[in-house]
């Protein structure tokens, strides 16, 4: 539109067409950020202290989100690792009691497992290891001492419980127990030694020594050599155990419905050997036999990362608040301080509407700024704590994008409200001279 | 038809008490016609200039703006009017310190549609015609107060308004700078823009082609000399 000078009457301008007003918007879009850009640069301490501002606030919500949602990825992929190939075994009850797979032979115990269960695991494809295992003290009560004869260990009062557990070699090596390989081949036989675990070591007052010949310790009666250590953690749990050859268990408890085989599939195979264990183990009777992943621990750990998630939340909505009073102080301030200006807008013809948009797209532009400083800060924070816990970084686009917009939602929301101070000042007593 | 045409203009803020700033103001300005406004502190002069400037609307009467009656106009069409219509000279020049005098100008274009690619034409030929082509990048605050008002000047003519508002614009010059403004008005008079000019000053009521005076917030056309000033109290 061009103004004819001194043309009268005002001519009536006619609707513009549609692409012309959107072009006419682009324009005042335009117009706004020059505005705003200039203002910022001519006020550069302040445009920058309120980036800042803002790149800490989201930057920290970014990182502390980012960090903990890695390392609850982290750890569920090392349970994953460590548990989803595994499988366990156990034995379906029934009423008619033991009629085993070598019931045939009196003088041997009638089991459901049968002895050669840890060659048939090996005989399908796709299995890494597997083993039996049967706890021995939820079916018998052994007791256990340090001396013939001496106090049993594991009975009194606000005394570590001690599990009796019997396994064979191939259950450790499913189950990722640090063990002595030298001393665990013994549990395959049926010579009475027994492996401990940290918790029952104390509490049978074994010092944990490399070579420990020579130490026994006595369970119902009869002397057992003690052959080495497991470790406590991993889905055995074998923290508290004493733990003993399968055939030893075996004889100690007269039946096995209460044992269990556990189960590690090569890398991504578990499905397929969980559905086929039954059947190689116990081919004439698979249903006495039912099978089922190991997944309660990444449940639990599944729980410990939700309150990380929420604690990181929590911290970083706190500082967005702050920031958010800190940018509409500043703003407030600086519409009162601009007042004049704001009147002189309205003399040269901007609308309400106009000049509050400049102070919305200040907030608009330094959250955004703000934003992509925050995505930076917490982009290297992830990667650092990422490298100190020697996990691998996972940083995608998509989360990095989310910085700059959320800068923006804090830039809206600090600005609105001096914004419409702002566009509600009256431009006749704006102009005033003081 | 007139560049404006106010009839029975009052207005009254409503404080407490209320204050009748205008009683019933009659005024006509041709396109081209310069008219200066005068009258003794808080006769209402600034009122009467926020009013016909749309900055302010009246408590009653007609305002017709080149035949257009603006009496009830909305918001909106107010902003429109003003930015097609009107520019304003204050006697402080309100230049923004922290901006350059390119950058002051260029707000007098901010809501005039003015194309973008046309508008550094305009402020270079705006800076031009007001002597400042020299200080276009300087600063706001580093112009001297004669350099700021032709400034003011200057961004309230760049749009090109065909009505000239100024609230007492020489009353802080030196006169030197006050003749240098008033040509500028020359200017604009010239190529039929209407001059209305609120003065306290005897030069700038007899560059005027016309004088009226605001007493008890209505208007009185006064005789062409100068005279009269001492009765009517101003300095
Ligand atoms: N927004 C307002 N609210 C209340 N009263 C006002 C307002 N603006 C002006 N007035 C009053 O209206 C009267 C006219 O004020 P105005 O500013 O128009 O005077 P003026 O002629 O411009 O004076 P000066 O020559 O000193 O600038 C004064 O009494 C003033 O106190
Ligand atoms: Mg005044």
């Amino acid at each position: 539109m061009t103004v004819e000078l001194g043309s009268f009457p005002l001519a009536v301008e006619p609707a513009a067409p549609r692409a012309g007003r959107w072009r006419a918007g682009v324009a005042r879009v335009q117009d706004v950020v020059d505005d705003v850009l200039v203002e910022l640069a001519s006020r550069r301490a302040r445009a920058l202290l309120m980036v800042v501002a803002v790149g800490l606030s989201t930057g920290a919500l970014q990182a502390s989100v980012g960090i903990s949602t890695q390392a609850a990825q982290q750890i569920g992929a090392d349970i994953a690792a460590s548990t989803l190939d595994l499988t366990s075994v156990s034995v379906v009850p029934t009423g008619d009691g033991p009629g085993g797979a070598d019931a045939a032979s009196a003088s041997e115990v009638a089991t459901i497992l049968p002895a050669d269960t840890e060659e048939r695991l090996a005989g399908i494809d796709l299995v890494d290891s597997g083993g039996r295992r049967l706890d021995v003290s939820g079916a018998a009560s052994p007791v256990v001492t340090r001396l013939p004869g001496g106090d049993e260990v594991g009975r009194g009062e606000g005394e570590q419980q001690l599990d009796v557990v019997a396994v064979t070699s191939g259950y450790l090596r499913a189950a990722r127990t640090e063990a002595p390989t030298a001393s665990t081949f013994l549990l395959d036989g049926d010579t009475p030694v027994v492996l401990l675990g940290p918790g029952a070591a104390e509490a049978l007052d074994v010092p944990v020594v490399d070579d420990p010949t020579g130490l026994q310790v006595w369970i119902d009666g009869q002397p057992y050599d003690v052959v080495g250590f497991v470790g406590g953690a991993g889905p055995a749990a074998l923290e508290n155990a004493v733990v003993m050859p399968y055939a030893r268990g075996l004889a100690t408890v007269g039946r096995d419905d209460d044992a269990s085989v556990l189960v590690r599939a090569l890398p991504g195979a578990g499905a397929q050997v969980a559905s086929v264990v039954a059947q190689a183990v116990r081919p004439d009777a698979p249903e006495r036999l039912s099978a089922s992943s190991v997944v309660s621990m990444s449940t639990l750990r599944r729980g410990v990362s939700t309150q990380m998630d929420k604690l990181a939340a929590w911290t970083g909505t706190v500082l967005m608040v702050l920031t958010i009073l800190l940018i509409a102080n500043s703003m407030i301030v600086a519409v009162t301080s601009r007042t004049t200006e704001i009147g002189l807008r309205r003399a040269l013809g901007c609308s309400r509407a106009q000049v509050g948009a400049v102070f919305l797209a200040e907030g608009m532009l330094i959250g955004f700024l703000g934003g992509l400083v925050g995505a930076a800060i917490a982009a290297t924070s992830v990667v650092a704590a990422a490298a100190l816990n020697g996990w691998s970084a996972v940083l995608s686009p998509g989360w990095i994008a989310v910085g700059p917009l959320i800068g923006v939602a804090v830039g809206l929301v600090a600005s609105a409200y001096p914004a419409r101070r702002a566009a509600t000042i009256s431009p006749a007593l704006a102009v005033r001279s003081e | 038809m007139s560049a404006l045409d106010l009839s029975g203009v009052t207005k009254t803020y409503l404080v407490d008490p209320p204050v009748e700033a205008l009683r019933g103001v009659d005024l006509t300005v041709e396109p081209g016609e310069r008219v200066a406004v005068l009258g003794r502190s808080g006769a209402g002069k600034s009122t009467l200039l926020n009013i016909v400037g749309l900055l302010d609307e009246p408590t009653s009467g007609t305002y017709l703006l080149a035949g257009q009656d603006v009496s009830a106009s909305g918001s909106a069409e107010r902003d429109r009017l003003r930015a097609e219509t009107f520019g304003f000279v204050f006697q402080e020049s309100h230049v923004l310190g922290h901006r350059t005098a390119a950058q002051n100008v260029w707000l007098g274009l901010m809501a005039s549609g003015v194309a973008r690619r046309e508008r550094d034409v305009r402020i270079a030929e705006v800076l031009e015609r007001v002597g400042l082509t020299h200080r276009a990048d300087s600063l706001g605050r580093l112009l001297s107060g004669g350099e700021k008002q032709r400034l003011a000047v200057a961004r309230a003519v760049v749009a090109r308004p065909r009505v000239l508002l100024a609230d007492e614009p020489t009353g802080n010059l030196d006169d030197a700078n006050a003749t240098s403004v008033l040509d500028l008005f020359d200017e604009q008079a010239a190529q039929g823009v209407a001059v209305v000019v609120i003065t306290h000053d005897a030069r700038t009521a007899q560059w005027a082609d016309r004088v009226v005076t605001l007493v008890d917030g209505r208007l009185a056309s006064v005789p062409h000399d100068v005279s009269w000033l001492d009765r009517v109290g101003a300095p």
